[in-house]
């Protein structure tokens, strides 16, 4: 039996690094043989926050093309379904991927934790605590770098309704894997208290016995942005770098030697050169994709992959390395596994949507794979009344240009992962790789369409979802063959 | 013979000659069949199996249509100019050489006349293998419509 992997992304870098894992996902990269669906739990009491939103509006979009297609073999192979679609079959909202925080919409901090209610002493005490800016800030949006805030909004997940679902739907063989950073306030507080959940034995919860002994692994991403000083924001990035040492401290007395987890990825960029601007949260609070939460992704991966090899109880500590050390990463900086892990569904998957947005007109309505004629037996569904239609320029072409997106955030960032060259010429299009000298000009996208014409008798017995995926994922790779490029 | 001269009543009684030696005895009639059958079936073949250009419009194919049928008047012409005026029949030869026969004149207009009704079979034959052969193509299969 398949089993499911369940993703807690805690906070905003959580839901940046789920990002790129729908990126590559939607590529065609693999978890490990016995995963077939990915179940992201984004956790974030700021609800308006710029990456937050970004993101769920991605694995929305990874969600409704992948529910048209069948049984993928390659670009959305994986499934993706929220736990609220798990808990109940009959849900309607299955872009839901959040996991509902009680009393953090309106709330102050000083409101949360019923301040005003408590004696003179207690008061006291937590002012020694919490400063004035921390009990007056607002929670919605979020803990603005401040776990010892998280560590009390946050400890409500076994309380929650959402975490008694989670339990309910765990099944044996499933696992956890949970993302957060270590230098800002959601993620610091909410891992270490997401995994004492975990790992509790609370008689009120169904399921506390599988989840007791399921394997859990983690990514701690260590500092690898820093944010411009503000008089406006209580973020300083001189702090993050003492704020992870002492999480890692604690991190390593409470979880690491009390083998609470399996297995834990630490992923960090000393001196990072990327400098974000000040937002505390919110709509403003939105940045580029950076290197390191690719890497994060490629971590989800390697977990789902080597799973087998995690024993319940011990803890496997994992970093990241570089092949060289340099600014501007491209594939033949990364390891050998790694890039056999990645480069090939990426490289197909940018050439697809490189047509996408440049090949298509050229040939829609005119090449046979997207025309049907008056007496062909075979028929296509790729006409141009499909490419005009709603659900494709909705969901198709908008999770195109997302991807399109992310890689150029990738490319901008610092260090950036440059791995494709900006568009050339059609003409030109197969000279798309950063590390490919392409010496003759060679226009891919009308190999593409050759190819496209040969295949598509192949699927005519397919949704126009299915067919679309399933002919680009063949004839991207037949032009890469063809063209030597399916190696580094 | 049938069909150019039952069908398209190109026979003429008094010309005789050219239709027992240059047509009929010499083979002319199946060279001519041959013509409008094979030319139009390998250009509909190239086209629907070796050419591969991906952006083909419903006027490529006229065009190929074109070409085939100025071939199809071209090689059909050359050879019953051929056939009709290299012959080595004595009587025909003596027939033609000699213009008050009147067989010149008639023989150049039956060249024509032969070139131009090969055209409008090889044109229905090409439409013919162009249904057939849309089926398994695999780049034209959308052409003509």
């Amino acid at each position: 039996m398949a089993n499911r992997l369940f993703l807690f992304c805690i906070g905003g870098t959580g839901a940046r690094v789920a990002k790129s894992l729908a990126m590559l996902l939607a590529s065609g990269c693999r978890l490990g043989s016995s995963f077939d669906t990915v179940v992201p739990i984004l956790i974030d009491p700021d609800s308006e926050n710029g990456d937050l939103n970004r993101t769920k509006e991605i694995l929305r979009l990874y969600q409704q093309v992948r529910k048209r297609v069948n049984k993928p073999n390659d670009f959305f192979f994986h499934e993706m379904k929220s736990l609220h679609e798990l808990a109940d079959t009959e849900a309607q909202n299955t872009g839901h991927f959040t996991f509902t925080l009680d009393d953090t919409l309106t709330n102050t901090f000083k409101e949360f934790i019923g301040f005003n209610e408590l004696s003179e002493i207690d008061k006291s005490f937590f002012r020694l605590l919490y400063s004035g800016n921390n009990l007056n800030s607002d929670l919605n949006i979020g803990f603005k770098g401040n776990p010892n805030m998280g560590s009390i909004v946050l400890d409500q997940f076994t309380q929650s309704e959402d975490f008694k679902n989670f339990a309910r739907v765990f099944s044996s063989g499933d696992s956890i894997f949970i993302v957060s950073s270590i230098f800002g306030g959601t993620g610091a507080a909410g891992f270490p208290l997401l995994l004492k959940t975990l790992r509790s034995d609370n008689d009120d919860i169904d399921g506390t016995a599988l989840l007791n002994n399921a394997i859990v692994g983690s990514l701690v991403m260590l500092p690898y942005f820093k944010v411009g000083d503000s008089d406006n924001s209580e973020i300083d990035s001189k702090s993050f770098e003492e704020k992870a040492k002492t999480a890692i401290r604690y991190y390593n007395n409470t979880l690491i030697n009390q083998h609470k987890l399996e297995c834990i990825y630490l992923l960090g960029y000393k001196g990072a050169p990327t400098v974000y601007e000040n937002h505390e949260g919110q709509m403003l609070q939105k940045n580029d994709a950076h290197l390191l939460e690719f890497i994060g992704a490629i971590s989800i991966l390697d977990y789902t992959r080597k799973i087998n090899e995690l024993d319940l109880g011990v803890t496997k500590i994992k970093e990241f390395g570089l092949q060289r050390e340099t600014s501007e990463v491209r594939f033949k900086d990364l390891d050998t596994s790694t890039v056999q892990c990645v480069y090939t569904h990426l490289v197909k998957y940018r050439l697809f949507t490189s047509y996408l947005q440049r090949g298509l007109n050229r040939s829609v309505g005119k090449s046979r794979w997207s025309v049907n004629s008056v007496l062909n037996l075979k028929k296509t569904k790729l006409t141009d009344d499909f490419f005009n239609s709603a659900a494709y320029k909705n969901y198709i072409e908008s999770f195109s240009k997302l991807f399109d997106e992310w890689t150029t955030e990738l490319d901008r960032n610092r260090p950036s992962f440059s791995p494709f060259k900006s568009m050339q010429e059609i003409a030109n299009s197969l000279d798309f790789l950063a590390d490919k000298e392409i010496k003759k000009t060679t226009d891919a996208f009308k190999q593409i369409d050759k190819c496209n014409n040969n295949f598509i008798g192949q699927l005519d017995s397919e949704s126009e979802y299915s067919q679309l995926l399933k002919l680009f994922s063949k004839s991207t790779e037949a032009v890469l063959i063809k063209n030597k490029l399916m190696s580094i | 013979m049938d069909l150019y001269e039952g069908l398209f009543g190109i026979g003429v009684a008094r010309y005789q000659l050219i239709f027992d030696h240059a047509l009929y005895y010499s083979n002319g009639y199946v060279h001519l069949g041959l013509i409008f059958i094979l030319t139009p079936l390998l250009f509909t073949a190239l086209f629907y199996f070796v050419y591969t250009y991906p952006y083909s419009k419903y006027w490529y194919w006229l065009i190929a249509l074109a070409v085939c049928a100025v071939l199809v008047f071209a090689i059909t012409y050359q050879h019953t100019l051929n056939l009709i005026f290299t012959n080595t029949h004595p009587e025909l030869r003596a027939a033609i050489s000699d213009p008050s026969t009147g067989y010149r004149n008639f023989a150049s207009q039956l060249v024509m006349q032969l070139s131009i009704i090969n055209i409008f079979l090889s044109i229905g034959l090409f439409a013919i293998y162009s249904l057939v052969f849309k089926q398994f193509s695999k780049s034209q299969g959308h052409l003509p419509i």
